[in-house]
């Protein structure tokens, strides 16, 4: 076995012993979705701009099968992402809140 | 060697350029392709270089920035994607053949075309432009600057002529993107084309398309767009509508480190100084015995080029001579722009075109000018 797939087998086996099998501990979070990915990217470039808590994940499957980017969020921010997102005329295709 | 071919490509870039290809051919992996960090860096290098063109050239936003491998892409794209047959579309002697191709295709198909041809010295008459529009003229398609006589048109006037008339205004920028000022609202500009390794000093393989908001190309090219998979149709969200494919972010990352560099320069002391090159070497070769210079040079804002010729020499072997002997690199034969040529009357001599950069130096224009006056007085 490679020193990298030994690394991989001892983090999954720490994962196990913490009860987080296979996935992290899922919260509700908002999931912001786009229409493209340089809007996603505009989304996480004037987000960070103005310290805004959040980051770029892909599309989880529960919006839509197909792929992509979106952006998420704590769902007590939805109002604040709302009114910058106008602010920067940043478009976006759906807003939802998810287990993740 | 001097390079004097500048406007077939700038070959001295700032270090920077090459830093940033170096750096993202080692780091940054397929943007739109994933959420993991090396894709998102590549995804974040695609955004800021769109919002620096954008901011460049005065667009709608950075999200109506398309990348293309280069200038022909984005004119194919744009000039294919805009008109077709039944459409009257206008353009110019002075085009290249990235525009007079795809706009010859479009004929073929049914579209009608006319072409200003220029007067001796290279130029176009806006007023016959403008006679020339009709009810199903669909837009105008102009270079800023000739490639072969450095001729610039007045965009300004012409973009005045488009939205009296109600038209688009197709503009290739592949000569003036860089030092020269565009701006696409002032001008009026429907689409700006422009290639990102001439004037723009990034690498090979990078071109851009600044589109104005409303103006609707249709796709040259369909397939991977990393979002809506599972649709039949390509998205048709700029500026997803004209990408397909992975994008060259490597060599972006070139471009937009270019672009960072022009953002720390004084852009009207580069550009004067390309002219003042330019301007030094045709008054120190005009008047040799033998030497025709095409072009008008009595324009005060040009591309810093000088075509010329010696005697009735072939251009090529001209050409050679000045590398083979001087080491200066020129670009003979027919530039890509038969029509510009037909309006000169150089179609058989073709003629030696002398391009500079602001990183030319005026020791290199002055050895430049003796090269030229050996050549032209020796029996």
């Amino acid at each position: 076995m490679s020193l990298l797939a030994k690394e991989v087998k001892i983090r999954w086996v720490k994962r196990k012993q913490n009860k987080r099998v296979f996935m992290r501990s899922k919260t509700l979070t908002l999931v912001i979705t786009f229409p493209s990915t340089a809007m996603a990217m505009k989304m996480e470039k004037e987000m960070q701009s103005d310290h805004m808590p959040g980051r770029i994940i892909p599309v989880p499957k529960a919006i839509t099968s197909s792929c992509g980017l979106a952006y998420i969020t704590a769902p007590e921010h939805e109002e604040l992402m709302r009114n910058k997102m106008l602010e920067k005329e940043i478009r976006f295709d759906d807003i939802v809140t998810l287990m993740l | 060697m001097i390079y004097l071919d500048n406007a077939a490509t700038t070959l001295h870039k700032p270090q920077v350029v090459a830093d940033a290809v170096k750096d993202a051919i080692m780091t940054m992996g397929n943007a739109s392709r994933g959420a993991y960090e090396s894709a998102l860096a590549s995804n974040r290098v695609l955004f800021d270089t769109r919002e620096l063109l954008n901011e460049k050239f005065n667009g709608d936003g950075p999200e109506f920035v398309a990348f293309t491998s280069n200038a022909t892409e984005s004119l194919n794209t744009t000039i294919r994607g805009l008109f077709g047959p039944g459409d009257h579309v206008i353009s110019t002697a002075m085009e290249h053949n990235s525009v007079l191709r795809p706009l010859f295709y479009l004929e073929d198909a049914g579209m009608e075309l006319s072409f200003v041809m220029t007067d001796e010295k290279g130029n176009i008459s806006l007023e016959e432009m403008e006679g020339m529009i009709k009810d199903n003229t669909k837009g105008i398609v102009c270079t800023h600057a000739s490639n072969l006589t450095g001729n610039m048109n007045d965009l300004e006037a012409i973009g005045q002529i488009c939205k009296k008339h109600n038209i688009l205004f197709v503009v290739d920028a592949s000569q003036t993107a860089g030092v020269f000022p565009i701006d696409m609202k002032r001008m009026n500009i429907s689409a700006l084309c422009m290639t990102g390794h001439k004037g723009l000093l990034g690498p090979q393989g990078t071109g851009a398309i600044c589109v104005r908001k409303g103006v609707n190309i249709r796709p040259f090219k369909v397939g991977g767009s990393g979002v809506h998979s599972y649709d039949r149709h390509h998205p048709t969200d700029m500026p997803t509508a004209l990408e397909a494919g992975t994008a060259n972010v490597h060599s972006l990352a070139g471009l937009r480190a270019a672009l960072l560099y022009f953002k720390e320069q004084d852009l009207d002391a580069l550009r004067e100084y390309e002219l003042s090159l330019m301007r030094m070497f045709y008054e120190g070769i005009k008047d040799i015995p033998d030497v025709k210079v095409y072009g008008d040079f009595s324009a005060a804002m040009r591309a810093p080029i000088v075509l010329m010729n010696i005697g009735d020499y072939d251009s090529s072997a001209v050409s050679d001579e000045l590398e083979q002997r001087f080491e200066i690199a020129t670009r003979a034969g027919a530039h890509c722009a038969p029509l510009m040529h037909q309006c000169l009357g150089t179609v058989d001599q073709g003629a030696v075109r002398f391009s500079f950069s602001h990183f030319t130096t005026k020791e290199e224009v002055l050895a430049a000018i003796e090269a030229v006056k050996i050549l032209a007085t020796e029996e």
